[in-house]
């Protein structure tokens, strides 16, 4: 089974009255400051990404998910930060590094408790899709990304060799997605429920 | 959570024969002034075997550090910013057999409540 996920990106200089309207016309969630190349709002699945007529929206990068592995630790997750991390490993990589990366990424929730609830899938679609997987947290507070989740020695000291273009082993493009918003729900118990 | 202060990094280039010089001389023209930029410091450079092989590929190690974490990140970020970086090592790794790359930290680590 798949689902859709998308990220929204408004024109420069939208119309603030139009954003308004679509924030509350949508089920979208505001990126952060700090989250990095995924525009403005991630729409989660929940109803359509953006209903007609809104011509201030200037790009919906949507993608369909097929999970690999996900953990619901906490089905009553109430918020407050969901985070997702759209990546391309490049065409080229050995199937076996494919495979220890994405092993090495589903590992990390248990060097890093601050992750609530996770999921790993592959990007399947659509065919022009540039991305190829897809890696969501939810966690009880920012600093549960930003400290916990960014500062562990997993994360850099092991995890961040797939794409860091000093490290032989890189895999993964340079341009990522890695973006988060608040959210009072968990998008990853009705995803994986 | 573990906090972790100076982080090394060890660079192990192993250099095919008759290419040290070559590779020496990328390093210090082509790497330093810019690692220096992203807040890396040079604390040691070595030989091994320690006299250079002429059939035999020899490797240069090189131990670099950073203050922590978020200096490390620092030192990430600016690097993905800079294509030059990955073009640098494309052209050192081709006068290479093999390079690694690893992360060192003090061990024990010290444990710390947040």
């Amino acid at each position: 089974m798949s689902r859709r996920l998308a990220l929204v990106t408004l024109h420069d200089g939208a119309d603030s009255g139009r954003v308004v309207e679509l924030e509350s016309a949508a089920v979208l969630g505001k990126h952060l400051p700090g989250t990095v190349g995924g525009g403005h709002y991630t729409w989660d699945g929940w109803d359509e990404p953006v209903p007609s007529g809104f011509d201030d929206v200037a790009d919906v990068d949507l993608v369909e998910l097929e999970l690999i592995d996900g953990v619901v630790a906490d089905a009553g997750f109430a918020g407050e930060i969901k985070r997702t991390l759209l990546l391309r490993v490049e065409p080229d990589s050995p199937a076996n590094s494919v495979a220890a990366f994405e092993r090495d990424l589903m590992a990390m929730p248990d060097h890093i408790p601050a992750i609530v609830n996770w999921a790993l899938s592959r990007v399947v679609g659509p065919p022009t899709t540039r991305w190829t997987h897809c890696w969501e947290q939810e966690y009880y507070t920012l600093d549960g990304l930003k400290v916990n989740y960014m500062m562990s020695p997993h994360h850099w000291g092991l995890i961040d060799g797939w794409f860091d273009p000093e490290m032989p082993r890189q895999i993964v493009d340079l341009n990522i997605a890695h973006v988060y918003h608040a959210t009072d729900r968990s998008v990853l118990a009705a995803a994986l429920g | 959570m573990v906090v972790v202060g100076k982080i090394h990094i060890l660079d192990e280039l192993t250099v095919e024969p008759g290419n040290l010089a070559a590779v020496r001389r990328l390093m210090a023209e082509g790497y330093m002034a810019g690692a220096a930029e992203r807040g890396m410091t040079l604390e040691q450079t070595w030989l091994t075997p320690p006299v250079e092989l002429f059939d035999q590929p020899n490797t240069l190690v090189f131990l670099w550090s950073v203050p922590d974490a978020p200096a490390w990140w620092a030192m990430r970020g600016a690097a993905g910013r800079d294509p030059g970086v990955a073009e640098f090592w494309a052209e050192v790794d081709a006068h290479c057999v093999e390079r690694q790359r690893r992360f060192l930290v003090d061990d024990p680590p010290a444990e710390a409540e947040r």
